[in-house]
């Protein structure tokens, strides 16, 4: 029997605000352990919350990158639960009256264009981290975290598969970083996503009963853990078991989702209205404000680099899913690369080293890039030599024509240098001579070769081959 | 430390009404670490309190005198009508049928928030850690079982019924119904009426331990918390001692942000009545300390 899959996901994002959602204590990542807290994000008695402005503003701006309606009238909610990570016994959060709710977003996958619905985006505080001390046998607890401003983004149950999903989560990813609301630090887990998960026969009109996958921290494991749970399930179906309402931890090390909660020890997390803080009001002009800052979208800005650049869909699609590559494109154009030969070197040597060096940044500027093309365009150096340079970038801003000097890249073009050069391979050789006047190409392309040995590498393979021609008269 | 955070107000305790706006003054208005103190302009208190009350209206809620309340509180209630009335108020008895839910809801909206604001009390942080614990749900249990008074418990556990899934609906949201349907109520008759004269308490003191059973001690709550209920301003004035000198309380309840008008209408009433200097004497009587009264 064949089955379908249908899946909601939840992701939440940390917001890219300076300060926390209700205190002033910095929100930057890696600080030691409790030095960015106060009073109010570790819960102390007697403090009340004040909400950042620019959180909302950023709940905002994501809502309208994914075609959500805006709600004028948003409160917060109390979400109440026992954790040693969460100061206060509760979460605060957004129960019914969300910040956008109602919006959808385009992905492609499977080769097929598809609208995925929205449901809602809400923001809500962070918890703090728990540290198991092994040795010790004690935890502890850093509140560095706590009170770190999050959206939650929840879809509509539209994804069908686990392309569609990876589909979605790079759209979200890409779309949060164009608009600058989260830096999508996946290590850093500024990204995460829980999945809700159910399978039913083809055709069966009544869902499934669904499981609630949690702790995916990387879009690779969302794949793995809905082909996990996907097969699990129908499994059961099919051994004529029930699957069970359940909660379920990945653990993607073992590739196995280990179940935390059943049904019997749900949370009953009595939200109520959080009476500390006023209702969100947003007015028409505030969020007209935000529209307009809304910079250009990917979608945009992929059919701009087809149209105006004229990059096959392909590359304009990669380059543009990453705003920062994206950026680092343009900027490169801009100063003259030609974007064809840009593209090519974002898509390949820059995308594998950033990969094999675990970056997110390009640790050198566009001019650098644009200085290395420049060099091949001339002939200074081979293309071979340019991968050299662009490794050797990657180990710090240098002049790519010093790299290439130090490196002895630089390709000999000094026609009189190089004739000595020729002279010498001919003489050396005489029955590849004699093949080349029979006709041979193949024994040209040796001649070609023994002159760049001689010269380690460094002479213009171009004129060479010229020149060959020129002193055997062909 | 908050209690029921909706309902939580602070507000001056002072010996006369001069005092109390002197106080308002200063800790009125705007607090921008808390988001729920209304940014309004604050009025000059002190300066308005002498400036008369001639022409107020003053609606005087039927419900507030009716069971349960001590006769010589009702009395004092009806002498400082006659007071206003002397002083060029207009007075006249009013209704406030609704009034009544306002224990309720008030009861259900306080413990709801109470068991929330008291779950920080958990022993992780601070304070009181219960000793010999097992895994950290004991170490919950354990805390909070020996941390917290029988009155906190009840509180907490009436406040996580109120909130439960299931129960929500029948008992916090309704309550939060109640209270605005209460709020609206109060807002018609500020229509008509500058301010509300009731009862401070339905009784004068009760001795401490009297009381055993938690529901007659709520019901001592009976006249004040509809204010809260409704997110009113009020304040409490002395008018005088029962039989047995314990002192009775009147209060006066005016719509948000009209404090100045409760502070001149006391300020009125108190230079007439002049309770605000009398001391009752401590004697000793047979079964203990009795009240008595001393004009100095
Ligand atoms: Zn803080």
């Amino acid at each position: 029997m064949d089955y379908e899959t249908i899946i909601g996901l939840e992701i939440h994002a940390e917001l890219s605000t300076e300060s926390k959602i209700f205190c002033s204590c910095s929100t930057e990542f890696g600080a030691d352990v409790n030095t960015h807290t106060c009073p109010v994000c570790t819960g102390m008695p007697g403090v009340l919350p004040v909400l950042n402005k620019k959180a909302v503003e950023y709940a905002i701006m994501a809502g309208l990158a994914m075609n959500c309606n805006i709600t004028r009238y948003g409160k917060q909610d109390r979400k109440n639960y026992f954790y040693p990570d969460l100061p206060k016994g509760y979460q605060i959060s957004q129960y019914d009256l969300p910040i956008c709710y109602g919006g959808y977003m385009e992905i492609e996958a499977d080769g097929q264009q598809k609208k995925i619905g929205i449901t809602r985006i809400h923001i809500e505080e962070d918890a703090g981290k728990l540290i198991h001390d092994d040795f010790l046998g004690v935890s502890l607890v850093d509140y560095n975290r706590a009170g770190v401003p999050l959206i939650e983004i929840v879809t509509e149950p539209d994804v069908r598969s686990a392309g569609e999903a990876k589909a979605f989560l790079e759209k979200v990813k890409s779309i949060l970083e164009y608009t600058g609301v989260s830096d999508c630090k996946m290590q850093e887990g500024s990204l995460r996503c829980d999945i809700n998960l159910s399978v039913r026969p083809m055709g069966q009109k009544e869902l499934g009963t669904r499981t609630e996958i949690k702790n995916i921290n990387s879009f690779s494991a969302a794949v793995r853990a809905i082909e996990f749970e996907r097969s699990r399930q129908i499994g059961l179906i099919s051994a004529g078991k029930e699957v069970a309402l359940a909660t379920l931890r990945w653990d993607d090390e073992n590739g196995i989702g280990y179940e935390m909660r059943s049904k019997e020890e749900a949370h009953d997390y009595r939200y109520f209205p959080e009476p500390d803080l006023a209702p969100v009001v947003i007015d028409d002009g505030w969020i007209e404000k935000i529209k307009n800052s809304l910079p250009e979208l990917p979608d945009a800005r992929k059919e701009r680099y087809v149209s105006d650049f004229g990059l096959p869909e392909y590359d304009a699609a990669f380059i543009t899913a990453s705003r920062k590559l994206a950026d680092y494109f343009e900027k490169a154009v801009e100063l003259g690369a030609p974007p064809k030969i840009a593209s090519n070197w974002i898509m390949g040597d820059i995308s594998r080293l950033l990969k094999d060096r675990g970056l997110e940044d390009i640790p050198f500027a566009p001019e650098y890039l644009v200085k290395t093309t420049d060099l091949i365009e001339k002939g200074v150096v081979s293309t071979t030599a340019a991968k050299r340079i662009v490794a050797e970038l990657f180990d710090g801003e240098k002049d790519p024509e010093q790299i290439a000097k130090e490196a002895g890249l630089i390709q000999v073009s000094d026609e009189s240098e190089l004739a000595l050069l020729v002279k010498q391979v001919i003489d050396e050789n005489p029955k590849a001579v004699a093949e080349v006047r029979a006709g041979k190409e193949k024994a040209m392309g040796f001649l070609i070769g023994q002159a760049m040995r001689v010269s380690k590498g460094s002479a213009n393979p171009r004129i060479i081959s010229r020149l060959v021609r020129k002193m055997l008269g062909l | 430390m908050a209690f029921a955070s909706s309902l939580d107000q602070i507000g001056p305790l002072a010996k006369t009404v001069e005092d109390c706006a002197l106080i308002l003054k200063h800790i009125a208005g705007h607090d921008e670490m808390d988001s729920t103190s209304a940014n309004a302009e604050i009025p000059n208190y002190t300066a308005a309190l002498g400036r008369g009350i001639a022409g107020m209206r003053i609606g005087v809620p039927k419900q507030y005198l009716e069971n349960g309340i001590q006769p010589e509180i009702k009395k004092a209630v009806l002498d400082a009508v006659k007071v206003y009335e002397d002083l060029g108020a207009a007075c006249e008895e009013c209704s406030l049928p609704l009034v009544e839910y306002a224990l309720y809801a008030y009861y259900l909206i306080s413990s709801a928030e109470a068991s929330s604001n008291l779950a920080r009390y958990d022993g992780v942080k601070y304070g009181f850690r219960a000793d010999n614990f097992g895994d950290l749900r004991d170490m919950y249990l354990k805390t909070r079982s020996q941390g917290f008074g029988e009155e906190v418990k009840r509180r907490i556990m009436l406040g996580t019924f109120a909130l439960s899934s299931g129960y929500y609906d029948a008992y916090y949201k309704r309550s939060r119904l109640v209270s605005g349907l209460i709020s609206d109520e109060f807002s018609a008759r500020f229509s008509k009426y500058d301010a509300l004269l009731t009862p401070t308490t339905p009784t004068t003191a009760f001795r401490f331990g009297e009381k055993a059973d938690p529901i007659s001690m709520y019901m001592g709550d009976v006249c004040t918390v509809a204010v809260n209920i409704a997110g009113l301003p009020a304040i409490s004035i002395p008018a005088g001692f029962d039989g047995a000198g314990k002192p009775i309380g009147i209060q006066l309840i005016a719509d948000r942000f009209e404090e100045e008008k409760l502070l001149r209408l006391a300020y009125s009433y108190e230079k007439v009545a002049g309770f605000e200097n009398a001391r009752p004497e401590l004697s000793d009587v047979k079964g203990g300390l009795q009240w008595t009264t001393r004009q100095s």
